[in-house]
């Protein structure tokens, strides 16, 4: 039928990934084997592409009936990884499989969101039910208990709010949002007094008020700003951005790309890529609007809130908006797992688009 | 569509667009405010970069002697820093002005740092004294790119007297900049060099914040300096003094160790050097200078000067001999000269010795009868012993730069020359020429260990005894020992090294004189050799001396030699 594939969405992460692998290629030369990380980011790309063309072209109905399997597998890699894992920055997150290495947390991300959309496929209700609640909270919660493990707070913390996301999406009575409030508040205050490592605690404290403390822990967050603000309205052009260059930046590559990209480009570039991902997920929004049916809805819903999210914290915290927790920046980052994982998703939401009209 | 039927979903699915628009309305204006409302400020911040990364300097270690001069220390100086990262190279000239350089000098100096990361300052100009940085403090403002930093200055109190033990320390060379985190210095030579890893500190570094005026707002200290270990060494400064004064003019050696713990109480080498200007980074001429200064003062003759030992060297054959077979009463007759092969060998004495034994023929130092040696035991017997006693291998002295010297057997001649071993050359082995060399520090070396009845000791400056410093024993009967030192008892009590006999101290030793060929112009030219310990029984220290062209070894060396002998009768608690 005419006019089904989404082309709007197409281009704009088409778009978005032009302007990430621009902004990786100056990122990366400051970072050790800088080279090597560009052509292997290119790599994982196409790799993303071909199997995001794949997710599209096998109706994404077909996905959710293998949901549980792929789920369980996940689960199981997430257990693996905290027994064989290889550590880097702190945390146990890596599989190596010979050749290359995973990293499992960001497929599990795939999979929860597969997951609900196999949980509610025939759930006819408009509000979750007491069960419904409980499945998904577990659906959710042991991927992010086992994420924790590791521990990654930020991916943790991405998995949680795409849930919630979903969770919120379906539905659920007032006093129940309340009861879960009232939770939160207990679990957030318990954690904090005795699950929180100090660092942790340190960031979120630094987040209130980076500038008392401009050599310790702040010290980031007034480089990247001196960075973005440096930029000013043009930029300082392409691989010419001082503070990248001089190394005040740490993971230009990962978590601070877009303080490389806006020193660079300049608000204008800033103003561009802004709308390119906020075109992207507004248009997931549209398509969950648009979907056949209520898995249709959930996995395009699901999506454009987890992208959502990663853009919203790695973009403000890098100008001060937000704590420095790392979490990389979609299509921008550098990171095989991640940009895979985004483009399946995305093929997925193209599914979503393509089959609006059609019945099983 | 699913949504349209159920408006639940669709008000919530709406709820959520609200709140990403928030969002991205909240970035849009964060940049905005950030990049062109205070974007200017951003940018003056960046270029001026308000963060530095400072070294807080380490103290290096102070090196003592063991009676307690200072021989290396440090005095306060300070360095004038240049910031890289804000620098730009239109100010250059302004700067060089500001710092009494030329243009050309200062882009050399700041070429230098090519490796070394933009946001570490690094030093342009160094050792300061309070008074000459007072006028740059006062103009720092119009110079933000530069800086004053507190750097102490390695001082070497004593010039050239301790050069070669103690050495001196300079900029790192590639390799050795890996093992640091800093801009350090490194030991260059001598102790400074052996023990570098234990003077060596391990620099600090400070964060500092500074304003776009120079002015400093705020620090924080990353990581505290660790201090470096002092050291001691086992040099005797007035003997040190002595030793060097006496060699005067000439260029040589001196060294003085003690045969019971290798512990070394003098080491100097002639002509010598000042270590205070090699410490300095900006100072490549004089060093250039000093490379090719007649006489070469930058080498340590005691430990890399390798000479034929001459005379002194017949001990040694002594010991083979009797270890061969030779007794105390093997008597050879001296006429003034050997003929073997067709080739006469001459004795220093033309008229000859007449019949010696072989305490005589090493009290007269008789040629001839070395010779007959040599005729009787063969060079197959005569190399094992000297190798067992180290010649041609390195003691081991506890500063870097030794060479081996060189023992000649007929396999390295074979192998070197391509030619067969003769007879003669048996013969010139015996008497300490032809084709072997020692080190100074060889010869005090053996000489020790004669005196203690073979045990090997190695050589050292730091001051510790114990098992560490021994290498092994030569495996020879004591009466052997007892027959040649008896003999070179006999040199001072009534041979060539009478001179020393009026003392007062039992002293036994070995005169020398070697012929050998130097320089360009290969003129022959004569050492002037002595080795000998005091007191004969028990002895507590043993010495060599070298001094090139000094003619007989009675002439130059002997003297210098007495003198540290009468040193040693005065002050013998300071040898102990």
């Amino acid at each position: 039928m005419k006019g089904r594939f989404d082309f709007p969405l197409f281009l704009v992460v088409i778009l978005a990934l032009i302007l990430g692998m621009t902004t990786l290629s100056s990122a990366a030369a400051t970072v050790k084997g800088g080279e090597t990380l560009i052509s292997r980011q290119l790599i994982w790309i196409c790799i993303g592409l071909a199997l995001g063309t794949i997710a599209f072209i096998v109706n994404y109905r077909v996905w959710i009936e293998f949901a549980p399997v792929l789920y369980s597998i996940a689960m199981c890699l997430l257990i693996l990884v905290l027994i064989f894992g290889s550590t880097v920055h702190g945390s146990r997150s890596w599989l190596n499989l010979g050749a290359f290495r995973l990293q499992p947390s960001e497929p599990v991300k795939l999979t929860v969101l597969l997951m609900l959309a196999w949980l509610f496929k025939r759930d006819k209700t408009s509000r979750l039910n007491f069960k419904s609640i409980v499945k998904s909270v577990l659906v959710i919660g042991i991927p992010v208990f086992l994420i924790l493990l590791q521990p990654d707070f930020g991916t943790a913390s991405t998995i949680l709010i795409m849930g919630a996301g979903g969770v919120f999406l379906l539905g659920m009575r007032p006093r129940v949002y309340l009861l879960f409030f009232i939770l939160i508040t207990a679990v957030g205050f318990g954690s904090w007094n005795y699950m929180f490592k100090p660092y942790q605690k340190e960031r979120v404290l630094t987040f209130f008020n980076p500038e008392r403390d401009p050599l310790g822990r702040g010290y980031h967050v007034i480089q990247s700003k001196v960075a973005v603000g440096s930029g000013q309205l043009t930029g300082r052009g392409y691989r010419k951005g001082t503070q990248s260059r001089l190394k005040y930046l740490p993971e230009p590559h990962t978590d601070f790309i877009f303080a490389v990209y806006a020193e660079e480009f300049g608000f204008a570039g800033v103003v561009v890529a802004l709308i390119i991902l906020f075109l992207i997920i507004s248009r997931m929004i549209n398509i969950s609007q648009m979907a056949y049916d209520k898995p249709g809805m959930i996995i395009a819903f699901c999506t454009a809130v987890l992208l959502f999210y990663q853009i919203a914290i790695s973009t403000g915290m890098i100008v001060g908006l937000l704590p420095t927790t790392g979490i990389p920046l979609p299509f921008f980052s550098y990171g095989g797992s991640g940009i895979i994982t985004y483009l399946i998703m995305t093929g997925l939401v193209l599914s979503v688009f393509w089959n609006r009209f059609q019945r099983v | 569509m699913f949504s349209e039927s159920h408006p639940a979903f669709r008000s919530r699915i709406r709820f959520f667009y609200v709140v990403v628009m928030g969002v991205f309305l909240t970035l849009f204006f964060r940049y905005w405010y950030l990049q062109v409302v205070r974007g200017n400020s951003y940018f003056q911040a960046a270029t001026e970069n308000t963060l530095r990364e400072i070294t807080i300097p380490s103290r290096r270690g102070t090196i003592f002697s063991i009676d307690g001069q200072i021989l290396a220390d440090y005095k306060v100086a300070y360095d004038i820093m240049l910031d890289r990262s804000t620098f730009r190279t239109p100010r250059l000239k302004s700067i060089a002005e500001f710092l009494g350089l030329s243009s050309d000098e200062l882009r050399d100096r700041i070429k230098r740092y090519r490796k070394v990361p933009l946001y570490k300052p690094v030093p342009v100009i160094e050792n300061l004294s309070f008074s000459e940085i007072a006028p740059l403090e006062a103009r720092k403002k119009d110079y933000p790119e530069i800086f004053i930093e507190l750097a102490p200055q390695r001082s070497y109190p004593f010039g050239g007297l301790f050069a070669h033990t103690v050495g001196y320390i300079g900029e790192p060379t590639v390799r050795e900049a890996r093992k640091l985190t800093t801009l350090q210095k490194v030991g260059k030579m001598g102790i400074e060099k052996s023990y570098d890893d234990i003077l060596r500190g391990k620099d600090g570094t400070r964060r500092i914040v500074v304003d776009s005026s120079n002015h400093f707002i705020r620090t924080q200290l990353i990581r505290e300096p660790h201090n470096g270990k002092d050291l001691t060494i086992s040099l005797l400064f007035p003997l040190q003094q002595l030793a060097m004064k006496n060699l005067g003019k000439f260029q040589g050696a001196v060294v003085v160790l003690s045969p019971r713990d290798g512990r070394i109480f003098a080491l100097v080498s002639a002509p010598t050097f000042d270590p205070n200007i090699l410490t300095f980074r900006f100072r490549r001429k004089e060093w250039e200078a000093l490379k090719v200064t007649v006489g070469n003062p930058m080498l340590n003759r005691a430990i890399q000067g390798a000479y034929p030992p001459g005379s002194t060297f017949k001990p040694l054959v002594a010991l083979a001999g009797l270890n061969a077979g030779l007794t105390s009463r093997t008597h050879f007759t001296c006429t003034g000269g050997l003929e073997v092969g067709g080739r006469t060998f001459l004795c220093w004495n033309k008229e000859g010795h007449g019949s010696l034994s072989l305490t005589g023929a090493i009290a007269h130092s008789c040629n001839v009868y070395f010779y007959n040696v040599g005729l009787k035991i063969g060079i197959e017997k005569l190399w094992p012993v000297a190798k067992e006693f180290g010649i041609g291998l390195r003691t081991g002295i506890d500063i870097p730069g030794e060479r081996t010297g060189l023992l000649p057997t007929p396999e390295w001649k074979r192998r070197e020359t391509g030619r067969p071993w003769f007879p003669g050359d048996t013969l010139n082995t015996c008497i300490g020429q032809g084709y072997l060399l020692m080190t100074p520090v060889q010869a005090a070396s053996v000489t020790a260990s004669i005196a203690n009845n073979g045990i090997l000791l190695i050589p050292h400056l730091i001051n510790e005894t114990g098992k560490k410093w021994i290498r092994g024993k030569v495996d020879l009967p004591a009466k052997d020992f007892k027959t040649v030192k008896r003999g070179m008892r006999m040199v001072v009590t009534g041979g060539t090294g009478v001179a020393l006999s009026g003392l007062g101290l039992p002293i036994a030793g070995k005169t020398g004189t070697a012929q050998t060929v130097s320089g360009a112009d290969r003129k022959s030219l004569e050492l002037s050799w002595f080795v000998g310990f005091a007191p004969v029984r028990d002895p507590e220290i043993a010495i060599a001396v070298i001094a090139e062209k000094g003619g007989h070894g009675t002439d130059t060396a002997v003297p210098i030699a007495s003198k540290i002998f009468k040193f040693f009768r005065d002050n013998r608690e300071a040898f102990k």
